[in-house]
């Protein structure tokens, strides 16, 4: 599984590289998204880099050629799993590095800051993603997935709205319930919430098995 | 004689199309050559042997062992050669070997090498830059890189120039001299398989038509020609497998037990078939 992990860093030397460019561009240079915590550039770069190595296994018969190497088809799906861990840690480590560089130049209450609670909050927000996303992912293989990611961010997305709509009608106060939890100073309520996402997906990678290991390559 | 493959009452269904009850070994130490029409299963049943396709029912064997607990050391042992691109297109040609050698603890870094410069691939070039034959060449190298002791191949020389197929087809026999190691290879050009191949396992329709010797399958049958009038008055026209006639005559196969020099008297020709012949002229028996 090991190589796997490796092997998703090979192909995207150069994909890491022009997301941490990327990163400095937009976010330090250009100030862009100014006000924002940096776990929103470090979210962007760690879910392109997430979805491009998901990409690129299925693209060109990538899969099946995985699947002729000697590993398991319950390592190939344990690997991406790890590597939601892996690349946020990258991502995160990158703009990490971004800001120490930029704090070189730029005075401290100038430059975009790492908070406890959106970093969670955004950590939660790529776990909900990738539960729904690889499982499908899994499914699909080569057929949907140049397109997966923006099904999943709109149908999810869709859904979600829909259902804030419906209980809104309803009287059940989920917008407030929801705005508590992002404006959340107690990291207690954060952290339940990031262990829901974590079982999340726990049984996302649970589904996941099941499909691809009957699945014909 | 040990089975380096054995499919065993093996059947998958994929929409229209069955491989049915699949029940034969292939031996271990030869070269093996798989054979059949577009749309036969040849695929299907390489894709079988690496585990890609699940059965339906049965399942087979890879030396001797089963892929339920021991996928990773049988696909150890195995290299593989695909008729279609299976390599991340925008890595180099050194890049993508560094991906698939660390799967692979007995990869051997001076055999790669030495293929590398005998088929004059440039290590530095992007995959999405190499021609179809380099592809072939590339992907043949790391297959035999980590010294194999199956090596499965589907179409592998397909769209490659004369001259390469020949190069393959020297490859191929020199990698099995050693005796223990085999190959299984599927291809449409049936002169390959005249060449090199020591058995094959013919299929159609996802039926097995023959599994055995080369020699044995060419033996089975002999190809008769002759004029048009000597078929009309002999009436032996649901002996042949199958025939073909124009206005200059005909020219059909016939198995071999059918055959009597006393029937067919010395108005007609026989030769010996090829495996071309086999496979047109089979093409619709029962």
């Amino acid at each position: 599984m090991v190589q796997l992990l490796v092997k998703d860093i090979r192909i995207q030397m150069k994909f890491i590289a022009l997301g941490f460019v990327f990163v400095g561009f937009f976010f330090f240079i250009l100030g862009a998204f100014e006000g924002l915590p940096l776990s929103v550039p470090a979210a962007i770069f760690s879910h392109f880099l997430i979805v491009v190595a998901s990409k690129s296994d299925e693209k060109n018969n990538n899969s099946r050629m995985l699947a002729s190497f000697p590993l398991r088809r319950s390592d190939i799906v344990t690997a991406k799993y790890v590597g939601i861990v892996m690349f946020m840690g990258i991502s995160f480590l990158l703009t990490l590095l971004w800001s120490w560089l930029a704090g070189i130049v730029l005075p401290a209450q100038e430059l975009p800051w790492f908070s406890t609670q959106s970093t969670i909050l955004t950590i939660l927000i790529l776990f909900v993603f990738y539960a729904i996303y690889f499982p499908l992912f899994f499914a699909t293989g080569s057929r949907l997935v140049q397109v997966l990611d923006l099904i999943v961010i709109f149908s999810v997305g869709g859904v979600g709205l829909l259902a804030i709509r419906i209980l809104e009608w309803t009287n059940v106060s989920i917008g407030s319930s929801l705005r508590i939890l992002l404006h959340s100073n107690n990291i207690s309520d954060l952290l339940w919430a990031l262990g829901i996402g974590l079982i999340l997906l726990l049984l996302s990678w649970c589904i996941s098995m099941s499909v691809y290991k009957t699945r014909n390559l | 004689m040990m089975n380096v493959i054995e499919f065993r009452q093996f059947s998958k269904r994929n929409g229209a199309f069955t491989l049915q009850n699949l029940n034969f070994p292939i031996q271990s130490g030869y070269i093996t050559g798989l054979i059949g029409p577009n749309g036969s299963g040849k695929t299907t049943m390489i894709r079988s042997i690496m585990n890609l396709i699940r059965p339906d029912f049965g399942e087979v064997l890879v030396f001797d062992q089963s892929y339920h607990n021991q996928e990773r050391d049988i696909k150890r042992r195995i290299g593989f050669v695909y008729d279609e691109d299976f390599f991340y297109n925008h890595l180099t040609v050194n890049e993508m070997k560094k991906i698939v050698s660390s799967f692979y603890p007995t990869w051997n870094e001076s055999v790669f090498r030495k293929y590398l410069d005998d088929f004059q691939l440039p290590s530095r070039r992007k995959i999405r830059d190499l021609s179809k034959g380099m592809k072939t060449k590339f992907a043949l190298a790391t297959a035999l890189a980590h010294e194999p002791d199956l090596l499965i191949m589907d179409e592998p020389t397909s769209g490659l120039d004369p001259v390469f197929r020949r190069e393959v087809l020297s490859i191929l026999s020199e990698y099995i001299q050693e005796g223990t190691r085999s190959v299984l290879f599927s291809t449409h050009i049936s002169t390959d398989l005249e060449r090199i191949a020591d058995y094959i396992v013919y299929i159609r329709n996802g039926q097995l038509k023959y599994c055995g010797s080369k020699e044995d399958l060419i033996d089975s049958y002999v190809l008769v020609k002759g004029p048009i009038e000597w078929l009309r008055l002999n009436r032996l026209e649901n002996t042949f497998s199958g025939k073909q006639q124009n206005a200059l005559g005909f020219e059909g196969l016939i198995a071999k037990e059918s055959y009597s020099e006393d029937v067919f008297g010395n108005q007609v020709t026989v030769e010996m078939p090829s495996l071309d012949d086999i496979l047109f002229y089979t093409r619709e028996e029962k």
